[in-house]
């Protein structure tokens, strides 16, 4: 054969480049392609990836404790037993009947309703890989009779997971709140902020106020699911979000003085007819000067432990109505305030100069008329001549009507105004009330103009009628009597524990705001002697307490129940300290009722060992 | 000679074979490493046998002169024609098809053998001297030589290998003289009856056949004609659609549409996709891809194993794989352009398209270009067969290199 190229020259070359320019067109387009997958769009892909083996699992961050001024644990989280079931135990995925069997005779032992807890499985593995929670605090018994069985329970585990625990149970109840897992309409608005289901938040009191300092930050474990949808070891990169704890909180309460409180509150007496009902009211304790409250009682009391486990709706609708447990009287009831009004009025009276220190009225003689009507004071055989020391010491009744026309009814809610009462205090808890003052501007909205009575005044002189205050706000009442003038806000927070995670929470303001009311200090000074005489040999005998001077105010409040028993205290008299408020529904005069709580409350605060009780006989 | 022979040697194309091996060995071995799939970790072990025979059979096919094979090239027809014949009779069944033999300890598949002797056989009937492939006396033959082993082998079934046949075919025929009109207006017909399946892909087809046509200036009455054709062609495609497997049918919709079913056969392309887009432009790293570790992704070590080079070696991997295969291709071109023997670059070309074509149908069928055909990607899939096949091919065009100066 002779040597020559197989085809002619020209036609090759030309040919051979339509075949190179093919060819690389084809390379082209794929690189184009690879381009726009791998450098324009990767990222969509890259989360794509992430979706199908990532499942991020929350490792929940302790929550903080909450702490009495000396230290004493009020609110902790512990470790408690929790049942779990795995739905994506190995025998299950090949034999669904187990599962089932399973359910059955675990339920059986823990004495609940396997249906229930099939239908909680089938729920909650729509939003999880986690085995499936079903007993929350198991108790001991029913951890020991599961584990006993633990070879017929197949995919059943008992695991340790942090509860929220209160160790004094029912102690402070009401200030500390309880926590529950956030609900699932809430979780809409707070998933951004860091909730998912089943994450604990506070739900009243302080664990309510103070949830973003007490919660922990969740961490996050990533887990890693292979084509097949089971674990997988083997990627572990993704690092885990450590956890971070919550705060601890430690509050002005002081927990002995606490504790004596509410037993005082639990002892108090009752002087209507048989049988007598449950206590229902509150006894709160603040120092005077800053605002601390040193204790705060709410009766009737529940457990705050019993939100850790699971309520059935039975119990939660005992919670919600029967005698409203959860209700903090001290914040969030207001009540008239009957004679523990009088201190009040009395000073008006003083500082506006319808009476004079030292100045006596017509005397009592159990009554006053009115137009055409009689007020009775509360001692029917009348009290005689007194000044404005004795008016508060025996609280005359008749006395007080006899200012009334010249304070007349927005003369009395001027004063009463300007010691706060009915507007909030703004103490630290959540859902505080606000009470209502009537002046003559209501009366013209509810009855029609000029429709009303000025008698209403007379009423309203001695705290009777439409006014409604709180507890709270009689307390800082009390102590701007006893202080001068000092308008604190009254809190409960006293420091916040050491920050162990980033600062992502504005820090409370600590300190009570406090505001320096200008009052009349001669007109105060009659109405603080006048207080004193009260517990030294007035109504208030009962609150005396051995080696202290105390200052305070008896009340009785009439209301469409049998009446309410209320008493306004500083102590020690000479140099305040502290103030006390107690209240008691229903249950009688302030005098035998209410004092003897505040005296015992006092007793417990300047560590006196038990001050000799003064029955008294007659009270208002 | 053996100097020469050295000397002749061209160090491009043996760094860009070397470099693909390698690569192939990384991958493979990167996929075998899935932890939910444990049965995989042999492949490695087995891909560094079939390389080290691959490079043997590489040696031989290089030292022998080309001239041998072609003198030897019918009766390898004859063989390979023989195997595929044995394929339904011994033919080891997998997913629904036959396509692989038993022999001795190992299994092997005679497809790639006939495409090897094919080739072989196609280019010495086309060396003929002064041979006009415009007359139908000679293309007749050629096409009967070709459609025999494409019909054994698409009757497997293995629509993607068989396929590679009319590509090389094709691509030689047009090497040793056919106009590029006439290819255009034998091929468009056959592209018809695929996008024929879907209407708003067949009729810009037909558009853009009919402009592309006519800015040709082909004479009007034959544009007519050309377009006549391929709407018979069309039509043609609901009856040979109804005698479809419906795994084909559900490949060929899939392709068309891979969002249409997610978890079904559109799960493959989708998760390739989501594996080559995640490489990003580094890629994740060697054995840190989470699509190829955790076994979301299908095929990988076979024919999906240019995703496993997508996810962890990212755009700068796949930019380099292709480049070497580009690399190849366009020394192959160059060496046909030069060789003097008409059967050594009737040769060469073959090879390139045929290498082409498997690049080309595989990477766009993981990155959702084309449909899954279930065509392995040279050098870096495993297999043994295929590998072999690779090789001897690289071999030839070594021995091409070598020789080009020679008739």
């Amino acid at each position: 054969m002779r040597s020559r190229p197989a085809l002619s020259g020209n036609d090759r070359r030309e040919r051979g480049w339509v075949l190179l320019g093919i060819g690389l067109l084809v390379f082209l387009i794929l690189i184009g392609r690879l381009f726009f997958l791998q450098v324009v769009t990767s990222g969509r892909s890259r989360e794509l990836a992430e979706r199908n083996w990532l499942r991020p699992e929350f490792v929940p961050g302790p929550r903080g404790r909450i702490l009495d001024r000396n230290g004493v644990v009020l609110a902790e989280m512990t470790p408690s037993f929790a049942i779990n079931i795995d739905p994506q135990y190995e025998p299950f995925h090949k034999n669904r009947e187990l599962m089932h069997q399973t359910v059955e005779r675990l339920a059986r032992l823990v004495d609940q309703d396997p249906a229930k807890f099939e239908e909680q499985i089938v729920r909650e593995r729509k939003t999880t890989y986690k085995p499936v929670r079903l007993v929350r605090n198991a108790d001991s018994l029913m951890v020991a009779r599961v584990a006993e069985h633990m070879i017929s329970l197949p995919g059943v585990s008992v695991m340790v997971e942090p509860v929220r625990r209160y160790p004094a149970d029912t102690l402070a109840a009401h200030v500390l709140g309880y926590v529950g897992e956030v609900g699932e309409k809430d979780l809409e608005t707070l998933t951004e902020r860091g909730y998912h289901t089943g994450s604990l938040i506070g739900k009243t009191g302080i664990e309510l106020q103070y949830e973003d300092l007490l919660r922990g930050e969740d961490g996050k474990r990533y887990v890693e699911v292979n084509a097949l949808g089971r674990r997988s070891e083997a990627f572990n990169r993704r690092e885990p979000v450590p956890t971070r704890p919550g705060r601890d909180l430690e509050l002005t309460l002081d927990a002995k003085v606490q504790r004596a409180t509410e037993s005082a509150l639990d002892a108090a007496s009752y002087e209507g007819p048989e049988p007598a009902p449950e206590i229902r009211g509150a006894a709160i304790l603040m120092d005077v000067w800053t605002g601390e409250i040193l204790a705060m009682a709410s009766r009737p009391g529940f457990d705050d432990n019993v939100f850790s486990s699971s309520l059935n709706q039975e119990e939660w609708n005992a919670l919600m109505t029967e005698g409203r447990p959860l209700l903090n009287r001290a914040i969030q009831s207001a009540y008239p305030p009957g004679s523990t009004l009088k201190p009040i009025t009395e000073y008006g009276a003083l500082a506006a100069g319808v009476i004079r220190p030292g100045q006596y009225q017509a005397p009592c003689f159990g009554g006053q008329r009115f137009g055409n009507r009689v007020f009775h004071c509360w001692k029917h055989e009348g009290h005689g001549s007194l000044d404005d020391l004795g008016a508060l010491a025996q609280s005359c009744d008749v006395y007080f009507y006899q200012l009334a026309p010249a304070l007349g009814v927005d003369g009395i809610a001027k004063v009463a105004r300007q010691f706060g009462l009915a507007e909030k205090t703004g103490i630290d808890l959540p859902q505080e009330r606000n009470g209502l003052i009537p002046s003559s501007a209501y009366y013209d909205e509810r009855y029609g103009k000029r429709q009303w009575s000025p008698g209403l005044a007379l009423n309203l002189i001695i705290g009777q009628g439409e006014i409604q205050v709180t507890p709270i706000q009689l307390l800082r009442a009390t102590a701007m009597i006893a202080t001068g003038g000092r308008e604190v806000t009254p809190r409960l927070l006293r420091e916040v524990g050491p920050e162990e995670r980033q600062h992502r929470y504005p820090e409370p303001k600590l300190g009570a705001i406090t505001e320096d009311v200008k009052l009349n200090a001669k007109a105060l000074e009659r109405v603080r002697l006048g207080m004193r005489i009260a517990v030294e040999s007035g109504t208030g005998k009962s609150a005396r307490v051995h080696g202290i001077p105390v200052a305070g105010k008896t009340g009785t409040a009439e209301n469409p129940g049998y009446d309410h028993a209320l008493f306004a205290a500083y102590a020690p008299a000479d140099h305040p300290r502290v103030a006390a408020v107690v209240l008691l529904e229903n249950r009688g005069h302030g005098g035998t009722v209410a004092a003897p709580v505040a005296r015992r409350i006092f007793d417990a605060f300047f560590g006196v060992p038990d001050s000799l009780v003064v029955q008294t006989v007659d009270s208002d | 000679m053996r100097g020469r022979a050295l000397r002749n040697v061209d160090w491009t194309l043996v760094g860009c074979v070397a470099f693909l091996m390698g690569l192939g060995l990384i991958l493979v071995y990167s996929a075998s490493q899935v932890p939910a799939l444990p049965g995989r970790s042999q492949l490695f072990n087995r891909q560094v046998m079939w390389m080290i025979m691959g490079t043997f059979v590489l040696l031989v096919c290089t030292v022998v002169p080309y001239r041998v094979w072609e003198e030897y090239a019918h009766v390898l027809y004859v063989i390979s024609i023989f195997l595929l014949l044995l394929v339904p009779v011994l033919g080891a069944e997998r997913l629904g098809a036959k396509r692989w033999i038993a022999l001795g300890g190992f299994q092997f598949q005679p497809s790639e053998v006939a495409k090897f002797a094919t080739m072989l056989l196609v280019a010495r009937m086309l060396a003929q001297p002064r041979l006009d492939i415009r007359r139908l006396s000679v293309l007749l033959p050629v096409l009967a030589v070709a459609f025999l082993p494409f019909v054994l082998i698409l009757a497997e079934p293995d629509l993607g290998t068989s396929l590679s046949i009319p590509a090389s075919l094709v691509t030689m025929i047009y090497w040793i003289g056919m106009p590029l009109l006439a290819i255009i207006l034998i091929v468009a017909p056959l592209v018809s009856m695929i996008l024929a399946v879907k209407l708003w892909l067949w009729i810009p087809f037909l558009i853009a056949l009919g402009a592309g046509l006519y800015f040709l200036r082909l004479k009007r009455s034959l544009l007519i004609g050309v377009l006549l054709v391929n709407a018979a062609a069309g039509a043609v495609t609901p009856i040979v659609w109804n005698t479809l497997k419906p795994y084909q049918q559900q490949r060929v919709l899939t392709f068309l549409d891979p969002e249409e079913d997610v978890a079904g056969a559109g799960y493959q392309v989708i998760q390739s996709r989501i594996a080559i887009g995640s490489g990003g432009l580094a890629g994740r790293g060697f054995l840190k891809g989470t699509q190829k570790g955790l076994a979301f992704l299908p095929q990988q070590h076979t024919d999906f194993v240019f995703s496993v080079l997508g996810e962890e070696w990212g755009f700068l991997g796949c930019l380099a794989a292709l480049t070497a295969f580009a690399i190849l291709v366009a020394r192959g071109v160059r060496l046909a352009m030069k060789a003097r023997s008409r059967f050594a670059s009737l040769l060469v070309v073959g090879i390139c398209s045929s290498l082409v074509f498997h690049v080309a149908v595989n990477v766009s069928m993981t990155l959702g270009l084309a449909p899954v055909t279930g065509i392995p990607l040279p050098f870096l899939s495993y297999g043994g067969t295929f590998l072999l096949a690779t090789m001897a091919q690289m071999g030839l065009l070594f021995n091409v290199s070598i020789r080009r100066t020679e008739v």
